[in-house]
């Protein structure tokens, strides 16, 4: 079942939203920054694990969302 | 069209949410069993919440002419002590027979614990025994992957387990694969922040089909709206998708698989 829009239409559908969620994150690391304390959370894996996260959003290879969530995902061996 | 809602916990929304939801056309809602937010504190307490959401709660859906339907488990974040769990478990049968109760659910996982998985698979033992439809709950963020794979394994492996008859909800993009190859049915929540997009959805149902794909909002206690499943309507409208498309995917198929239970009330369109 494909989309029925072509890809420059879902171009001009979701551009601002896309725009927007970076912004957003952006605009998070640096209110994270600017606070007290900033060195501890920089070093917070949480946002460690972001910013590979947005490595794969700027490669080419596809399924980013798939691949985003399993980075953010605990590892296979650990307790259970 | 007509809209099913297959999963809210009104238990915890006010009736606002109902008028809301007749508004919006949706003519039948099901309710599994889950947390309350708190851990209830005697085994008794759940036969309380079941009689809740099979008895009270219906009389309520039905003044916004709203089918209301419910399933009936000992939920996975009350699960890790055994006994406790069996308890609840020796009381279910006496629901599972009632005409608006679909099922076992929403059994699963949370913390991905030894305790949890032996009350999910006793529980799974006890829906082949009566013939029940299985919801499944699969756990949240960065526990979803390893639950799902542990789950799907065992039924996979148990080998009695007929795939058509049992729901995965909570799917993404990273769990909803591996279910739809082997035959199960794929829930799709969405839910402000923490699982699903409008967005998100429609491209899981471009990538994967229509077929064996349901949508909920699951609307709780914690932040969600039911609107967020008449949103991810509109969205695959937008997404210029026919009328046809949508009517599959937000009344066809939960018909369908509801159906199943022989309980639910609904019936496609399409047959
Ligand atoms: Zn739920």
């Amino acid at each position: 079942m494909k989309s029925p829009k072509s890809a420059p239409e879902l171009v001009d559908q979701f551009y601002l939203h896309m725009r927007s969620a970076l912004i957003e994150t952006a605009a998070a690391f640096d209110r994270i920054q600017g606070a007290d304390d900033a060195a501890t959370a920089w070093e917070d894996p949480r946002l460690e694990e972001l910013r590979e996260a947005s490595k794969i959003i700027s490669g080419d290879d596809p399924e980013r969302a798939r691949r985003i969530l399993e980075l953010l995902s605990v590892k296979e061996e650990g307790d259970a | 069209m007509k809209i099913i809602e297959p999963h809210v916990h009104m238990i915890a929304r006010t009736v606002q949410d109902y008028e809301r939801m007749a508004r919006m056309h949706t003519v039948a809602i099901c309710e599994p069993a889950f947390w309350a937010g708190y851990d209830r504190t005697s085994p008794q307490a759940f036969h309380d919440y079941f009689t809740h959401i099979s008895e009270f709660e219906p009389t309520r859906a039905a003044q916004y002419l709203i089918d209301h339907y419910c399933w009936i488990c000992i939920n996975p974040k009350e699960a890790e002590d055994v006994e406790f769990s069996r308890e609840v478990i020796s009381f279910m049968p006496e629901f599972l027979t009632k005409p608006n109760v679909l099922g076992i659910g929403e059994i699963g996982l949370n913390k991905n614990t030894r305790n949890e998985m032996i009350i999910f698979e006793e529980q799974v033992e006890l829906a082949l025994k009566m013939d029940q439809l299985i919801w499944i709950h699969t756990p949240h963020l960065q526990d979803k992957l390893k639950g799902t794979k542990m789950m799907l394994d065992y039924l996979v492996g148990h080998g009695g387990v007929d795939p058509a008859r049992v729901c995965f909800d909570h799917t993404e993009e990273h769990t909803l694969p591996m279910l739809h190859e082997k035959g199960f049915w794929c829930a799709m929540t969405v839910y402000p922040v923490t699982k699903n997009s409008p967005e998100r959805v429609i491209d899981l149902v471009e990538k994967f089909s229509l077929d064996r794909m349901i949508v909920d909002a699951s609307g709780d206690w914690g932040p969600s709206d039911p609107a967020t499943l008449h949103d991810t309507l509109f969205q695959m409208r937008l997404r210029g998708h026919s009328d046809k498309s949508v009517e599959q995917l937000f009344y066809n198929n939960p018909c369908r698989f509801l159906g199943q239970s022989g309980k639910f009330k609904p019936q496609p369109t399409d047959v």
